[in-house]
């Protein structure tokens, strides 16, 4: 009988040092925007690498977001975009450090999705329009799949 | 939170002396047939009185017993519980009346006063509230602190729940001590677009359908 009593007391006391269980860890987040690139010199549709890319995103911070520091040979890049409540997200792509910079405006309609409890909502992307407001080194910008709800499938070819 | 488990850990070690006035006879009792008599045992829970005074969480809750046969007794539970909940990117509050009701079974019966003893049980419950949930996080990469809000909403939610406590008459007065807990899970819940609700008042955290409540009332038998 006075073992349960223990018992019981023991229960309170593992009350006490409860654990959280809130950590999201499935990667069911917002999907990032997928690029691939082409080559501006000739109008095929053949994939080309870039040799070096810097890439910067504005997210509404007050200076722009480093995403991709000189990354060697690259085929294919995702650039998370912003989540809030705006309707465009403005990323930059540079080949040199110190090179021409291309200003690219993608617009879009935000659909937010609720996920789970620990990971709150994510954003699905529609109506993916790119704009190309600074066009050295990218040339041109071409649309793919213009709906972003996973990251299967490419949404913009970048011709540099 | 610290000071709140502290707290809850102080009475988990003061109940033990609670406890420790009881007899251990072991006197095999007469069975007598046993007849109802309308009786009724009114309790206040007194743990989560005290830690609302620590923490966020403000609950009140208290119970009517009525022993109907020897070993059986019926119990309904009332309360009113406020919480937040402000973690991981969300801010939230949820307030609202819940009522639990059901009964237990007398385990073992101290055989000079068949009011003392151990018991489980099992009760059906109710939650009514309204909740508001000021931001929600969105998960983004590079897009920390960016939240979803929604407007004040009337929810509600239902569960069942097993009791698992002791109850032992404080010396040859009419006030008992009852201390239980209480494994619960959540059975069905209104949403407000599709949000699992983060905390329901009587429950608990309700992130997971699992949780645990516990309480050591003070109680009246009139």
């Amino acid at each position: 009988m006075k073992k349960i009593f223990f018992f019981l007391s023991f229960l309170f006391i593992l009350a006490s040092c409860g654990s959280d269980d809130d950590i999201c860890l499935s990667s069911d987040s917002t999907p990032r925007l997928k690029l691939k690139f082409r080559s501006a010199a000739n109008t095929s549709n053949q994939l080309i690498r870039i040799d070096t890319l810097y890439v910067d995103v504005d997210y509404g911070k007050t200076s722009l977001t480093n995403i991709i520091t000189a990354q060697p040979n690259v085929d294919s890049i995702f650039v998370p975009m912003r989540v809030d409540n705006a309707v465009y997200t403005d990323i930059y792509f540079r080949t040199r450090k110190n090179g021409p910079r291309s200003k690219m405006r993608v617009s879009y309609i935000t659909k937010p999705i609720y996920v789970s409890p620990a990971c709150g909502y994510k954003i699905n992307y529609e109506n993916l329009n790119a704009e190309l407001l600074e066009s050295n080194p990218v040339q041109n910008v071409e649309s793919n799949h213009t709906s972003l709800t996973d990251e299967s499938r490419i949404n913009f070819y970048l011709r540099f | 939170m610290k000071v709140e488990s502290i707290f809850i850990c102080a009475f988990s070690v003061f109940s033990i002396f609670g406890f420790a006035q009881q007899k251990q006879d072991e006197k095999k009792q007469d069975s007598v047939k046993w007849k109802y008599t309308p009786n009724f045992t009114v309790g206040v829970d007194a743990l989560n009185l005290g830690s609302g005074f620590f923490g966020d969480r403000k609950l009140y809750q208290g119970f009517i017993s009525s022993r109907i046969n020897k070993k059986v007794h019926a119990i309904i539970d009332l309360g009113y519980d406020k919480n937040v909940y402000q973690k991981n990117g969300y801010d939230a509050k949820a307030d609202g009346l819940f009522a639990k009701i059901g009964g237990f079974y007398m385990l073992t019966m101290d055989p000079d006063n068949q009011l003392n003893g151990f018991y489980a049980g099992a009760k059906l419950a109710a939650s009514f509230y309204s909740q508001e949930y000021m931001a929600i996080p969105v998960k983004g990469q590079y897009s920390e602190g960016v939240t979803v809000a929604f407007d004040p909403s009337t929810q509600s939610s239902y569960w069942i729940e097993a009791s698992l406590g002791a109850r032992v008459q404080v010396f040859e007065s009419n006030f008992f001590l009852d201390v239980n807990v209480q494994p619960r899970y959540l059975a069905y819940t209104t949403k407000q677009e599709e949000i699992t609700p983060m905390i329901v008042p009587g429950f608990g955290r309700s992130s997971g359908n699992f949780n645990m409540g516990f309480s050591w009332s003070l109680a009246y038998k009139f």
